[in-house]
């Protein structure tokens, strides 16, 4: 968060790695349009701005064994979340913001599209903007107000009840089940045999 | 919302006491249908009784008393309702007790509005809700109402879809605070146990919970006056409007929205009629008063083995509500209440399968102790009205097997002098056809008095598109009514059996035409149909070509099942019927505001491109992973747990694995849903996703970032704006 956007400079071209820079360069780009960054300029500006700062880390010999795509993918993550802590405020009981409470709060108030050029500057940042971050909170329900709501047993009378056990039985044992449908067949065919005479 | 918490003053006015003169009027409501019922019988008694009764002819006789009793039971619901809306007095409705003038919304209790939803059109309901909203807030009165999304959504896509829409909808009317989303991990008990889930935690803040379906519509007017009519009535438990169809566009939903609107309220009088304070609930569309409800209205599980729960919930709470002394009424005047139709025979027919299970249910409160009896008589009437469908098939058969015997014997006993008919000397024949006659009169006249009620009133009659369209979807809606009838009554006779035999119907998914038309569906669905018609035609005729005869209104709607299933199913000739006006309802002419609004919204919604199909059977999980702030938002709708176990932990990072490396195909629905409900898991998974070199990324997960928010302008959400 130590530079603002108008000092912005793209990493030295470097032939060996071209691919890779691309790479990381529109999986920036992505990121910065899934975060609703409409603007290409401003989407250029950050990713040129990200990018350099992946270069100068790589260039301390930061970042050993990881690609290029995923030190950019962290370097925005990062700057997100400084820029988060920046201008949210604390909770209440002083703990900072996490990065999803953050997110939350700029997708509430529609910041990167009410305030395109703002988001994620450091030194450019309206009044309006931080106020809008403040003030929203999400509350899926009230707040709790608990009743016990038991069910009571309904007295069924006594057919119910014998019912119930009479087809606890034949769930229980399945030659009943079975000798029901041989009864069946039984009275079937001796219908047709008096039907028949 | 504190401010909302149960202080408003009672409105204290006149309330209705049923108890003095309901009695009388059951009295004379079942005594003209137990006679009507008893003078049926005794002609087809002697009928069938011509030198004595069979076996048989006493099997069929005692089909035919309940039979006929429904008929009956009908058409002395309808007279009745006939004569009390010519009257235009009542004084047995409960909007009789409204209390003079508008009230202000400081006066009105705190109400909750209850909108459950299981894997619905997500865009439909929160447009919906958009549009009760706005309405309330152009009455004055949201400040006494919160919405609260009650979600049992088991499809991982829809869960998400619900919540990238409830934010979307708070933040377009600035409605936190008033708009709540609650998601249940474990739908326990369905809906009943999701309105219990809302009763349990929030239920002591609201005195009144409005339950509306996920289709429902209710005017803001409407609300209002149910609130003060609770407040004027405080023996009232459970208050049910009587909810009109709307937004019908094939021409079966458009038949039956008509009959809604055209015969509804004659039925709906003459069932307040017999019933007064011992009404039903329906299940929504409704207000109930929460304290008792908490009190009496937890359902417990059913007797049997597997200690299943009440499916069709809504009667029993109505009964256990009257058990608790609390009277349930139908408020049928109040108008402003809406809902929608199935657009398909294959969708009624589920609907209807669903109803039997639940109302067959129901069979084992019909001795329960305390119960009122029109409790019993409505748990009854339920049961009744699925069991009519296998008993006329019986009824038919055996109509068919004596039809044939008579036909053997030398000497026709069916012409004798015998009877009745010796008196009135017309045989036994001639009296059949006469009782035929009889019983279709009386299934026609209360469509008739329903719809001379609307030709006679300017005002209606304008409303329907005029006398002569009224008249015309009157004899047209009754003519195809009549084709469905025997189909209809093959689809429940087998939803009795499998609820019987405990057995499951599976329909699948329609794959629908340009016309709205699943052709593989219809054919799965009416195959079997025809060939019962084609079969019930031949024997018939075979047996007789004057039986043959009797047969047609049977048979044919059975043979031309299939050809009568796709018409009525056609968006197009649902389109060309509201264009010449058949079938015109009031809210087509004069549209309500709030649906108009809703209809428009919607309109915007469904215009958008929707992503490719591949893409969106897994839209939810794309956009919950891809996208930075859906992500942040499910995670903090999600229940902060504590510290996961290790085993749980690595399950959860197995099926992470598989989620990145494979794509969501990888993963079936109860695992994707796990996944989803690990906030950790959630994060982590997110972060890893756009980390992945494009090397490791399976084709899915490379396609959908590319379609996400690269080639579509904005991601999808089910409310454009």
């Amino acid at each position: 968060m130590d530079l603002p956007l108008d000092s912005i400079a793209l990493p030295p071209w470097d032939p060996a790695r071209a691919d890779e820079w691309n790479a990381a360069y529109e999986t920036v780009e992505n990121y910065l349009r899934a975060c609703r960054v409409g603007s290409r300029l401003q989407r250029a500006r950050l990713a040129a701005l990200i990018l350099k700062r992946v270069y100068d880390r790589t260039q301390a010999g930061e970042g050993e064994g990881k690609g290029l795509s995923e030190l950019a993918i962290m370097e925005v993550r990062e700057r997100i979340a400084d820029w988060i802590g920046r201008y949210l405020p604390p909770r209440a009981d002083g703990r900072p913001r996490h990065l999803g409470e953050g997110m939350l709060a700029i997708y509430l108030c529609d910041g990167p599209v009410r305030w395109p050029y703002a988001f994620l500057d450091s030194q450019r940042m309206p009044a309006e903007f931080s106020e809008a971050l403040a003030a929203r909170v999400v509350r899926a329900g009230p707040d709790l107000s608990v009743s016990s709501m038991v069910p009571r047993e309904i007295d069924l009378g006594l057919m119910p009840e014998l019912v119930g056990s009479a087809m606890g039985a034949f769930e229980s044992v399945p030659v009943l089940r079975a000798l029901l449908v041989w009864l069946l067949f039984l009275g079937v065919l001796g219908f047709l045999f008096w039907y028949t005479r | 919302m504190d401010d909302k918490t149960d202080n408003a003053p009672s409105i204290t006015v006149q309330a209705i006491n049923p108890a003095r003169h309901s009695a009388r009027r059951q009295m004379l409501f079942f005594t003209v249908v137990v006679f009507l019922t008893s003078v049926a019988t005794w002609l087809m008694a002697d009928i069938l009784w011509r030198g004595g009764l069979s076996g048989m002819e006493t099997v069929t006789l005692a089909l035919f008393v309940p039979l006929f009793g429904m008929v009956a039971f009908g058409f002395t619901q309808a007279v009745f309702g006939f004569v009390t809306l010519l009257l235009r007095r009542d004084t047995y409705e409960i909007s009789v007790t409204l209390p003079p003038g508008e009230p202000s919304p400081a006066q009105l209790p705190a109400t909750a509005l209850l909108v459950p939803i299981y894997n619905e059109d997500v865009s439909r309901v929160y447009e919906g809700i958009r549009s009760m909203y706005l309405a309330l807030s152009g009455s004055g009165a949201i400040s006494r109402f919160d919405f609260f999304i009650l979600s049992d959504s088991t499809d991982p896509n829809k869960w998400i879809e619900e919540e990238v829409g409830w934010i979307d909808l708070c933040k377009q009317l600035n409605g936190f605070g008033r708009i709540f989303y609650r998601k249940r991990h474990i739908p326990l008990n369905r809906k009943s146990g999701n309105i219990s889930d809302f009763c349990r935690r929030w239920g002591r803040r609201y005195r009144y919970m409005a339950v509306l379906d996920a289709d429902s519509l209710m005017e803001p007017k409407t609300l209002v006056r149910m609130v003060q009519l609770m407040e004027a009535n405080p023996q009232t438990g459970i208050l049910q409007t009587a909810p009109q169809p709307i937004q019908a566009e094939t021409p079966l939903a458009r038949m039956l929205q008509f009959a809604g609107h055209c015969y509804g309220p004659v039925f709906q009088a003459g069932l307040n009629y017999w019933q007064a304070g011992n009404g039903n609930f329906w299940g929504h569309n409704a207000i109930i008063r929460t304290a008792p409800f908490i009190e009496h209205c937890a359902l417990p599980a059913l007797p049997g083995p597997l200690h299943a729960r009440f499916m069709s919930h809504d009667y029993v709470e109505a009964a256990l509500m009257r058990k608790a002394n609390y009277q349930v009424w139908l408020a049928y005047t109040l108008g402003g209440s809406f809902e929608n139709l199935p657009p398909t025979m294959i969708d009624c027919a589920k609907r209807d399968r669903r109803w039997c299970r639940g109302n067959f249910q129901h069979s084992w409160l019909l001795m329960a102790r305390g119960l009122h009896p029109i409790n019993r008589l409505h748990l009854s009437l339920g049961i009744l009205s699925y069991l009519c469908s296998p008993l006329w098939l019986i009824f038919l058969v055996l109509g068919m097997v004596e039809y044939h015997r008579e036909t053997l014997q030398t000497s026709r006993a069916f012409d004798a002098d015998i009877g009745i008919s010796s008196y009135l000397d017309i045989g036994g024949g001639r009296l059949a056809l006469i009782l035929f006659c009889v019983t279709l009169a009386m299934l026609t006249i209360p469509k008739f008095l329903a719809t001379l009620l609307v030709v006679i009133d300017r005002e209606k009659r304008r409303a329907f598109g005029g006398a002569f369209r009224t008249l015309t979807s009157f004899v047209t809606e009754h003519l195809v009514s009549a084709l469905m009838a025997p189909v209809l009554m093959l689809f429940t006779s087998l939803s009795v059996v499998c609820v019987l035999t405990g057995r499951e119907i599976t329909w699948g998914a329609q794959r629908r035409d340009a016309g709205g038309i699943d052709w593989a569906a219809l054919l799965r669905a009416h195959a079997w149909h025809t060939a019962a018609g084609l079969v019930a035609a031949e024997l018939s005729y075979r047996i007789s070509p004057v039986f043959f005869w009797w047969m047609c209104p049977v048979t044919i709607g059975l043979i031309f099942s299939i050809p009568l299933s796709a018409l009525l199913a056609h968006e197009g000739v649902g389109r060309v019927l509201n264009r010449v006006g058949l079938f015109r309802t009031p809210p087509e002419t004069d549209v309500p505001l709030m649906v108009s609004h809703m209809e428009k919204n919607l309109a915007i919604c469904r215009s958008q491109v929707p992503p490719p199909e591949w893409l969106r059977k897994h839209y939810g999980v794309a956009q919950v992973l891809l996208d930075p702030y859906i992500n942040a938002a499910h995670v903090s709708l999600l229940r902060a747990k504590r510290k996961v176990s290790y085993p749980s932990a690595a399950y959860f990072q197995k099926l992470s694995d598989r989620l990145l490396t494979l794509g969501p195909e990888a993963l079936n629905r109860r695992e994707l849903l796990a996944l989803l409900r690990n906030a950790d898991s959630m994060v982590a998974a997110h972060d890893r996703l756009w980390r992945m070199p494009d090397r490791q990324l399976p084709d899915w997960w490379k396609m959908a970032m590319r379609h996400y928010n690269v080639l579509t302008g904005r991601p999808m959400s089910p409310l454009y704006r």
